[in-house]
């Protein structure tokens, strides 16, 4: 499982009507100080309890496959935390060179060869850091996705261009005999999943080594403190 | 645009007509896990008793035609821009089929089926996709 990166107070957090960060909230599990009154909070806590109550019934014991739903909790959280933070929208497909983007004039709008499909950067990131943590000795912390040539920031919950990719991800590395080489092969690894599993047009990938562990690459996954 | 929640039109008409035609169709595209309404505002209590077919889907007018987006998560192991590319075309046939005579707001009734002058280009979709996830063993 990929580590999630050190959560920051980000522009593009959900924020409840009363101005707290749902994902926040979500990470503690309670309204952040000030707020302990606020009926946004206790609305926002009392539905990520009913949630919980949801998956606990779906886990409950006698149900079929038993032991497939071990890490099922986890993987529900970890995805409605995605959302929580969605990012920008990242397009898919390859991008468009020159004609304007946004299809031909008097192709008809609607068909399958107008694009208009998107990713959000949360899950876009999730899958490069899964594959960037495929590679022995690695974990994979921040990873940004904007366009080639771009600003590093992006609009929240905007689109990013119909452009060209560019990727950056932030991973710690155990004792291995190459940095270098080690970077390299995470660096393929996020460029042929982008391409054949995400369908994203990735044009250049920046690997950052910005933490030096001293434990075995089989160590178990890590948050990255920055 | 945006990525927060956005309820999936519940009034009866051709919003919600056009919603559930293209969840329906959504569903149906191998590699999708789920649609997905977001989590913002969401009663799960509520969405616990009395699912909406229909969540997940935003229908909107825009420059004089409807504008319908899915929000969906796809299953690992799917090329996910393929997956969006099929649940596009999908989503088109469908609605071409489920499609208002005309989204003028004129309040009148719209008819189903194959709309009599109708263009195709008073629909169009969008697909975002908000999460890849493991596929069930």
């Amino acid at each position: 499982m990929a580590l999630e990166p050190h959560p920051a107070p980000g522009d593009d957090d959900e924020v409840l009507p009363c101005g707290a960060s749902l994902a926040e909230l979500w990470d503690t599990g309670r309204p952040p100080a000030g707020h302990g009154t606020c009926p946004d909070c206790r609305d926002a806590v009392s539905g990520m309890e009913a949630l919980h109550v949801v998956v606990a019934d779906a886990m409950a014991p006698g149900r079929p496959d038993e032991a497939r739903q071990a890490d099922f909790a986890a993987r529900v959280m970890d995805v409605v935390r995605t959302e929580l933070r969605p990012g920008p929208l990242v397009p898919l497909g390859i991008a468009e060179t020159g004609s304007g983007g946004e299809g031909q004039p008097g192709d008809e709008p609607g068909t399958p060869e107008e694009s208009d499909d998107w990713i959000t950067e949360a899950a876009a990131a999730r899958v490069l850091r899964a594959a960037a943590e495929r590679e022995p000795g690695v974990w994979a912390g921040s990873c940004r996705i904007r366009p080639l040539g771009g600003s590093d920031r992006a609009h929240p919950a905007q689109r990013l261009p119909r452009e060209p990719l560019w990727v950056r991800i932030e991973i710690a590395v155990a004792s291995v005999p190459s940095l270098t080489d080690t970077a390299e092969r995470v660096r393929l690894r996020v460029l042929e999943t982008a391409d054949r599993h995400l369908g994203m047009d990735v044009a250049a990938v920046d690997v950052a080594v910005v933490e030096l562990r001293d434990e075995p690459p089989s160590a178990p996954p890590r948050r990255i403190l920055r | 645009m945006t990525l927060r929640y956005t309820p999936a039109p519940t009034t009866p008409g051709p919003a919600r007509r056009l919603a559930l035609a293209a969840a329906e169709a959504a569903r149906r595209v191998p590699g999708v896990a789920y649609l997905s309404p977001g989590v913002r505002g969401g009663d799960v209590r509520r969405a616990r008793r009395v699912p909406d077919q229909a969540a997940g889907v935003t229908v909107t007018t825009r420059e004089g035609g409807w504008h319908v987006r899915i929000h969906l998560a796809v299953y690992e192991g799917h090329h996910v821009a393929s997956v969006a590319g099929a649940v596009r075309a999908a989503v088109v046939g469908a609605l071409r089929s489920a499609m208002p005579t005309w989204p003028d707001g004129s309040g009148q009734e719209p008819r189903v089926g194959p709309p009599a002058g109708a263009r195709a280009e008073l629909v169009a979709v969008g697909v975002v996709v908000t999460a890849v996830l493991a596929a069930p063993r």
